[in-house]
């Protein structure tokens, strides 16, 4: 990576003595800049080195399948352009852990990766520090781009430039074991109209079989900023104030909304109808943990995210459960009172290094075309527990029948889901809902009224009064 | 009387594991003195008991093969072992070892010519530097590190060896505290004679000093190397490459993962923890054997 | 002529010792200096440059990533001012507080207890129970983190010996379990120091107490504690500034939650450095710390001077 060095001397260095370092390395690199530049807008015919970070453990299903999906592609992209080699970082650890290794990796412009895959969310903090590179040029071209949802395609765009493509999403629905359910004596389809439905439904089902956890919602701040994105954020988008930031930047503190959701968990777990803490508060991940209580027929209802359809297959193994395609149903988050589905979207985009030489990141795009090709798209989708972002491929066999009907369920419910925000204040924000949510699973005598003062306290104190905002 | 010549010689180093317990005296054996240590073996065991308990899924878990984060009679095996032994997590058991080899030979020599010259030597601001020294092994590593990584990032010093030298400096102020006071109960008598020989202060170092205070120096280092060895924090954050993360950070990022190999993870660990227990029993041999510091001298 | 003068090799001279004149040595010898350099070379590039950056990094506004990451600038006392008005800050201090106060005391009572019933055992017990209690201590923080909590969550060892297998004890009193945890990774040390230092106390004066007819306790307390104290002394200290710098034990437990029972200082540095992104402000909260530990090392300091 030695041509972006010359460029970025003075985003790195701010010290007198390390301005001395700089300024004799500028006239050495900046010569080396220049002839990789000159050579490469002459064919590509030189030797470029690209890296690819990505989340080890974390985006994938299972690690070993990561590693396949990412040899595979790096290994087409090579055969189809010699001239450019491909270091794979493979960054491990949990989703919090590896969002911070990122942040150092950009931090520092020796180690920022020219291409990188991370959550959605964190689009707009890496634009505004000036890690992400404008890929608009690299897009024009492009088939698949066009062939996003506007709603996905907007994903990476701020200011009318793109920061970010999708590579895969995430929406969430409701998961249900049919057998406990005709146990409890509900109709099968399921399909609860409003919130007071899936509660009634819980309640039937503890009736019923007070032995089963009755419904599945993900609580408290073990999983990182996501566990909220599986879980609580669902159930405010279809409340009656979905706002999380308002136009202006402020984050909402207290709203209609987010009262009536903390009373919905309030009425979950004070009623006994949620799950246990040793489960929610689980290191593993713990939005993975209904697929294993689902096979294990512990579990009634889950609010869950459309990739664990695809942990009872055989390539996932989390765990492998044949007859999941017919024990198990899916239905939409309905709205609070009714009127439709509700869900959020977030997903794992791509995003290009600032600091890249242009030759470096005509390679990244290059990398990328080949990452979305259909047939890679799809499998990325499956094995990562994503909905393809090109909507013609949700109606493709190779992804519906992989975790079927799973998959397929969740692609028609993905027009109802709306985006995260991505902001500085969203990991705090988030943070407090959270820990409002965890506190009501705890100590379910928390009404939602408590649990909400507590979290704008907490949001309030963090970011200051002038970052924040109540809404009626 | 053999009992007060092993009381009154170097403190810490005989507590190791000695082997004379101080018995009251013969006249005493009554009913109730019989009563009393067989109370005091029932409390020892008792306690012995629970702080065995934490330590019993981790041997469990790692036998079995189908391990979870309970505990539970395991389906004996040794299929974890074999896993862990391999790929990956065998190099980041590796990359442990380089971090803490490294880091304890720079201050392990670095804070024998420190202690040497503060213990030895009239130095001005004696008193201060000692309590520098003090005061710096107190400073929490967690504040430390952020600094640290600012300044690593921008020399790119985000890796193996310069996370190694910083490792050092962590341990470094209370090894040169430790190996100071085992040099001040070395007699001078020795050195004296060898300077008065016209020995070098590297040879004084070399022939009279080190061995000598050898069990000092000893612990000393096996204090930075458990240091270094368990360091987490700090390679969490200031190593960048993936591939040369020890192995705290692979345990850590195992624990975390969806589908959590617990077995893998309890072997692992034990196998982590085999070079620390071995340091442990090395010691306590060193502390025996070698705390006759006043043989060097006639009478 | 004498050779040097008794000391005592646990904690060391007093620091009247340090100061005292050496007769046969009245030159300062300043190519001892020479020998410092390596140590002091180190330290100072690699302690002093980064506390001072930390004490300038705590006033300004750098974060790890957003508009400030890469072009940060001085911001006076906003952050000082931002401490005083941060309730998580102030909970986590007195969370901290009692961290440290409940490690200091099992530690030092386990210690002695420990030391004190293992001199009158037999040598099997003291193998196997000393042995036990050392390879708590010196294993690794993570590993034992990990086997805390994995023992007292569901299914956990520590739930099924009483009786309640399913219980999650973590998450009913994180505080008191995280303080077990750390008392039990640290007793060993304190164990074999007062061990030691029990030894050292001659037994004519244990034996000429019991010819007195003096009881276990007034033993204890005429003999035995003013004799140990400067031991006790230095275990306090360490086992303070070992609490108070405690980061993988908790971090692995429990990540600092839930909520914020169990989020020490080191804790809350790292929450608001690298997941909220405030590098500035966590290293702040870190001065805070060094702050602290510096008052520890002053009492401490004050304490072995005071000793006969």
């Amino acid at each position: 990576m030695k041509g972006n060095e010359g460029k970025q001397m003075k985003v790195m260095l701010r010290g007198a003595i390390p301005r001395l370092i700089a300024g004799t390395a500028i006239i050495a690199l900046s010569t080396a800049s220049l002839a990789t530049g000159v050579v490469s807008q002459a064919g590509a015919s030189s030797k470029v080195t690209i890296s690819v970070a990505y989340a080890a453990n974390t985006t994938f299903d299972t690690t070993p399948l990561g590693l396949t999906w990412w040899t595979q592609v790096k290994k087409e992209f090579e055969t189809k352009y010699p001239n450019v080699t491909v270091n794979l970082d493979a960054v491990p650890g949990g989703e919090p852990d590896f969002l911070t290794k990122l942040a150092l990796l950009y931090h520092s412009t020796s180690t920022a990766p020219t291409l990188a895959q991370f959550p959605s969310t964190e689009i707009a903090l890496y634009q505004s520090t000036g890690y992400l590179a404008n890929m608009n040029k690299y897009l024009t071209t492009t088939s698949w781009f066009k062939s996003y949802p506007k709603v996905i395609q907007n994903e990476g765009k701020i200011g009318g430039k793109i920061y970010a493509v999708s590579s895969g999403e995430n929406n969430v629905g409701l998961y249900y074991d049919k057998s406990i359910l005709q146990k409890a004596g509900i109709a099968l389809p399921w399909q609860p109209k409003t919130w007071a439905d899936i509660i009634s439904a819980a309640k039937k089902i503890k009736a019923a079989e007070p032995k089963i956890i009755p419904l599945w919602v993900d609580a408290g701040t073990s999983a990182g900023p996501n566990g909220a994105g599986y879980g609580i954020l669902n159930l405010l988008a279809g409340s009656s104030t979905p706002t999380i930031e308002t136009s202006s930047g402020k984050m909402v503190v207290s709203s209609k909304g987010l009262t009536q959701t903390l009373d919905f968990f309030h009425t979950v777990f004070a009623d006994g109808l949620g799950a246990p803490t040793s489960q929610l508060f689980s290191p593993n991940n713990a939005p993975n943990i209904p697929s294993t209580d689902f096979f294990k027929g512990t579990l009634g209802i889950a609010v869950g995210a459309n990739f664990l359809g695809g942990n009872w297959t055989k390539q996932v193994s989390f765990p492998y459960w044949a007859k999941a395609s017919t024990a198990m149903g899916v239905a939409g988050l309905p709205k609070i009172n009714g009127g439709g589905y509700a869900s959020t979207l977030s997903g794992w985009d791509y995003g290009m290094s600032s600091t890249a030489s242009a030759a470096q990141l005509t390679a990244a795009g290059e990398f990328m075309n080949v990452a979305q090709e259909q047939t890679n798209l799809i499998e990325a989708g499956n094995w990562a527990g994503w909905v393809p972002p090109v909507q013609s491929d949700w109606t493709v066999p190779l992804y519906t029948n992989f975790a079927a009907p799973f998959n397929e369920e969740f692609g028609k419910l993905l027009p109802s889901s709306s985006e995260l925000p991505s902001n500085a204040n969203y990991n705090v924000w988030v943070q407090g809902i959270e820990e409002a949510s965890g506190n009501i699973a705890q100590k379910p005598s928390t009404t939602g009224a408590q649990a909400l003062a507590t979290m704008k306290g907490f949001v309030t104190n963090q970011l200051g009064a002038s970052a924040v905002v109540s809404l009626p | 009387m053999t009992q007060n010549d092993s009381a009154s010689t170097s403190g810490v180093a005989t507590a190791l594991l000695s082997d004379e317990p101080i018995r009251p005296p013969e006249n005493r054996q009554t009913q109730r003195t019989l009563a009393r240590r067989l109370t005091l073996h029932t409390i020892l065991a008792g306690l012995g008991i629970l702080f065995l308990a934490p330590m019993l899924w981790l041997f469990l878990a790692s036998i079995d093969s189908q391990a979870s984060w309970g505990i539970e009679w395991p389906h004996f095996s040794l299929i974890n072992f074999r896993h862990v032994l391999t790929g990956s997590l065998l190099h980041s058991l590796w990359n442990s070892v380089v971090l803490a080899v490294i880091s304890t030979t720079i201050a392990s020599v670095a804070g024998v010519f420190a202690a040497y010259s503060l213990s030895r030597r009239r130095i001005p601001f004696k008193g201060p530097l000692i309590l520098f020294i003090i005061f710096s092994s107190g400073v929490p590593l967690a504040i430390m590190v952020i600094p640290v990584y600012e300044i690593f990032s921008r020399f790119g010093f985000l890796s193996i060896l310069p996370t190694a030298v910083f490792l050092s400096v962590t341990s470094l102020p209370f090894e040169v505290y430790l190996m100071k006071n085992f040099i001040d109960a070395v007699p001078t008598d020795l050195e004296e004679a060898a300077r008065m020989e016209r020995a070098s202060t590297f040879q004084v170092l070399r022939r009279v000093v080190i061995p000598l205070a050898l069990p000092g120096i000893a612990a000393a280092a096996i204090f930075g190397f458990v240091n270094a060895w368990g360091s987490f924090v700090v390679p969490l954050i200031l190593i960048s490459p993936a591939n040369q993360q020890p192995a705290p950070i692979a345990i850590y990022t195992f624990l975390t993962l969806p589908k959590a190999q617990f077995g893998n993870i309890a072997a692992y660990s034990l196998i982590f923890c085999v070079p620390v227990f071995i340091l442990y029993a090395v010691s306590s041999r060193l502390f025996r054997e070698g705390f006759v510091l006043g043989g060097g001298v006639k009478g | 002529m004498v050779s040097s003068p008794v000391v005592d090799t646990i904690t060391g001279p007093s620091l009247q010792d340090l100061w005292k004149t050496r007769h046969d040595k009245t030159r300062y010898q300043w190519s001892s200096l020479g020998l410092l350099t390596p140590t002091f070379a180190l330290l100072i590039l690699l302690f002093l440059v980064p506390m001072g950056f930390a004490i300038y990094l705590g006033l300004t506004n750098l974060t790890l990533i957003g508009p400030t990451a890469v072009h940060s600038s001085f911001t006076g006392t906003e952050n000082l001012i931002r401490l005083k008005g941060d309730a998580t800050f102030w909970s986590s201090l007195w969370v901290t507080a009692i961290f440290i106060v409940g490690s200091i005391a099992g530690v030092v009572v386990l210690g002695y207890t420990l030391a004190s019933l293992l001199m009158r055992a037999t040598p099997w017990m003291r193998v196997v129970v000393g042995g036990i209690v050392v390879i708590s201590w010196m294993m690794p923080a993570v590993t034992a983190g990990m086997t805390w909590y994995a023992s007292t969550t569901g299914n956990g060892t520590f739930g099924t010996l009483l009786g309640h297998p399913n219980a999650n004890l973590l998450d009913a009193q994180p505080l008191l379990v995280v303080t077990l945890a750390s008392i039990w990774s640290m007793t060993g040390f304190s164990m074999l120091v007062m061990g030691a230092a029990l030894r050292n106390i001659p037994s004519e004066a244990i034996e000429a107490a019991i010819v007195e007819n003096a009881s276990t306790w007034q033993r204890f307390r005429m003999i035995v504690l003013p004799l140990l104290r400067p031991t006790m002394t230095a275990i306090v200290l360490l086992t303070g500034l070992l609490a108070l710098a405690n980061f993988s034990l908790i971090y692995i437990m429990t990540q600092g939650g839930p909520g914020n029972s169990t989020n020490i200082l080191p804790l809350y540095s790292y929450q608001q450095a690298f997941t909220y992104n405030n590098l500035a402000y966590g290293a702040l909260i870190g001065n805070v710390m060094v702050v602290i530990a510096t008052v520890f090392g002053v009492f401490y300091v004050r304490i072995t001077a005071r000793r006969l």
